[in-house]
Order: C-alpha cells, then sequence, then structure tokens
C-alpha cells in the first residue's frame, strides 16, 4: 500500500488568531516566534490557545538539514 | 516567605562562570536572560552623576548572518559552557568604521526628517498606541517598497518626543545603534521599542545637521570603549532618555523575524520605530 502524499505540515497561524493575541500579556512568547496557534479543550472544558513556537533551549543543537528523498527512503527507523 | 528577588540575585555568570562584583538581578523588568551575559562593566558617564552598569550580553537581532553573529550562534549551541577564549575573541570582532549609512531598505526614509509638527508624549505607551496598525502599513496604498528609494509614507510624516529609558542597545553593520527604549522599570505593562541613531547621510543632504548632532550626542556619553558592538548591551538600571525623530516603518521586518533581543522581544509589540533620533538627551 503506498504511503499517503498528505502533506503533514502544520497550518500557519491565521493572521485574524495572531491579531487576537495579547503580546503583552506577561508570559507571552515573541510574536515572531508563533508557528503555529491550535484550540484546546481541556478534560474540565477550559478552552486554551496553544501556540506553537519555534523556541527551543538555546543548547539544543541546530535540526539537521532536509535529506533527499532518497535519503530519507534509505534511512532506517 | 524569603523575597525571590533576593534569592535569586547573582554574581555568578552562568554563561562563563566568571563573577561580577555587585549582584545581578534577573527579577528587575528589562533584564536579558542571565546565560546570555558574558561580560559586566561599570560606567559613570559623568563624574559625580550616577554610575550605571553595561551587561553585556550575546544577543543579537535573530536575522543577523553577519559572520560574528553566526559564529556567535554556532558557538553557543553546545552543552555546557562554550570555550571561553572563543568566545571572548567573537564578542570583541571590532565594530564597522565611520559614522556614515552603509544600508539600502528604505534608505531615503531613513535618512528623512520629516517636515511636521513636534508632538510630545510624556509616556512611551501612548506613542506606541498613536502609530498606524501594522496590517494598515502592510496593505498600504500606495504599498510601502523596501527599495533605496522609498520615502516616507503619510503616516510617517510627523515629529515626537518622548521620555523614556534606553534598556538595551547595539550596533549594526550598516552603521546604524538600535536603541530598545521602554517605559520606567516599575510601570506594567513592560513594553519597549526600537529607537535608531542613524548612520549619517552626505553633508550636503538637509537632515544632515540633525542627525550628526544625534550621533555625536550619543557617542559622546558613552565614549568609544562603552559604546554597543554588534551584540546587545544593557543597562542597568535603565539610563533616563530624552527622544525626539520621526516614526518609521520597519517595512524590512513585517514579515519574519523582528528586531530586538531575544530577552525582550517579546515585549516589543511594533515594528514600528523612531528612525531617525534627530534629538537625543541621555542621563
Amino acid at each position: 500500500m503506498p504511503k499517503s502524499k498528505k502533506s503533514r505540515k502544520q497550518k500557519a497561524p491565521d493572521k485574524r488568531t495572531v491579531k487576537e493575541l495579547n503580546p503583552l500579556r506577561p508570559g507571552m512568547p515573541a510574536l515572531d516566534s508563533i508557528r503555529a496557534v491550535e484550540d484546546f479543550v481541556s478534560p474540565q472544558k477550559v478552552h486554551y490557545k496553544i501556540l506553537k513556537t519555534t523556541e527551543t533551549d538555546a543548547y539544543d543543537p541546530a535540526p539537521p538539514k532536509k535529506k533527499t528523498r532518497l535519503g530519507n527512503r534509505n534511512r532506517s527507523h | 516567605m524569603p523575597d525571590p528577588r533576593k534569592t535569586t540575585a547573582m554574581k555568578r555568570l552562568p554563561l562563563t562562570g566568571a563573577t561580577t562584583s555587585t549582584p545581578l538581578a534577573p527579577l528587575r523588568a528589562g533584564m536579558p536572560a542571565m546565560d546570555s551575559i558574558h561580560a559586566t562593566m561599570s560606567f559613570a558617564p559623568k563624574s559625580g552623576g550616577p554610575t550605571y552598569r553595561i551587561i553585556r550580553t550575546t544577543e543579537t537581532d535573530a536575522y543577523e548572518t553577519t559572520p560574528p553573529a553566526v559564529k556567535l550562534s554556532m558557538m553557543l549551541r553546545v552543552k555546557g559552557a562554550p570555550p571561553t577564549a572563543a568566545l571572548a575573541a567573537v564578542v570583541k570582532v571590532k565594530p564597522p568604521k565611520g559614522d556614515n549609512f552603509a544600508g539600502t531598505a528604505r534608505k531615503a526614509a531613513k535618512l528623512s526628517k520629516a517636515s511636521a509638527p513636534l508632538e510630545n508624549f510624556k509616556d512611551l505607551k501612548d506613542l506606541i498606541g498613536s502609530f498606524a496598525p501594522e496590517t494598515q502599513m502592510i496593505k498600504h496604498k500606495p504599498p510601502i517598497t523596501t527599495t533605496a528609494t522609498s520615502n516616507r509614507v503619510k503616516e510617517e510624516k510627523r515629529n515626537v518626543r518622548v521620555s523614556a529609558f534606553l534598556y538595551a542597545a547595539s550596533r549594526e553593520t550598516d552603521n546604524d545603534f538600535h536603541l530598545i527604549v521602554g517605559r520606567a522599570q516599575n510601570v506594567t505593562p513592560e513594553m519597549y521599542m526600537t529607537m535608531e541613531v542613524s548612520g549619517l547621510p552626505p553633508k550636503t543632504d538637509p537632515a544632515f545637521t540633525d542627525l550628526n548632532n544625534a550621533r555625536s550626542a550619543y557617542k559622546k556619553f558613552f565614549g568609544d570603549s562603552k559604546l554597543p558592538g554588534f551584540t546587545y548591551d544593557f543597562y542597568d538600571p535603565p539610563i533616563p532618555i530624552k527622544i525626539e525623530g520621526s516614526p518609521f516603518f520597519d517595512m524590512t521586518h513585517a514579515t519574519g523575524a523582528r528586531p530586538g533581543p531575544q530577552s525582550l522581544k517579546s515585549r516589543m509589540p511594533t515594528i514600528w520605530e523612531v528612525h531617525p533620533l534627530t534629538s537625543i538627551k541621555l542621563g
């Protein structure tokens, strides 16, 4: 069965959603680090927004460069 | 309960293991992340006047691609302490020589003073609130381009004056100094924005005198040895500052990484700048 070629990329944050964020609320990330915004309802039915960012621990190594299709196919898991 | 401001004060710099003579207060508004500090030094601009501490950090604008910035970024992506000598060498890279503006993006707007009456602001918050919304500027009609000939648009044809505090500064490769200016440290919400001591236009330019006066005042206050380099210097306590200048929309950074040091960027709600500064009084 061939694997689905559907993109698994996350959607970029909607401009309206970003506009609704309050950048000055204590504890917010820098606006230019936000790559996606997702709605989340907790088991207690409280609504939250999950702000997915590009921020990492400073000592984390840079992610490896994207491999070619051939490279990916040969990679063992 | 013990006061966390007291229990978290630190003399040891986590990045290098070196110690400072007086403790740093990581919880003071506008401080850099402790692990970004590579050196501190005392600074007394006027004899008998207040003494400040210059906190030298490894923070740069995220979009910096100059060789020293890239080298520094790679050097810090390690677990454990980066090599002390190599770190010292990279942060001591000599800044570009000269005072002339060396950039191109929106050069015409950046090097011009608007022809407009001076508007007074007592609080930086009110100045930031007076800027046209970013979405409006991004979709501006006519469009704002980033070419060298891109001149001031209607919303940028203003002159403003505000009293605030200088929290951090760095020097860019185009010879501009980026000043990160914020409200008083005990005022909430925290808020900062970029203001720029511009590189100079040709002497024949109508704005030359004002820009040169502002740049000379800034350089005189710090003296050559205390001017910032390509990484951000922070000031402790923040230095009182009174500025005049023309608002400028930083179209170049409307998409992607925005200007500012990592430690303060989350409280920089705008890419509007005051650029160029036409008058500056420090201390």
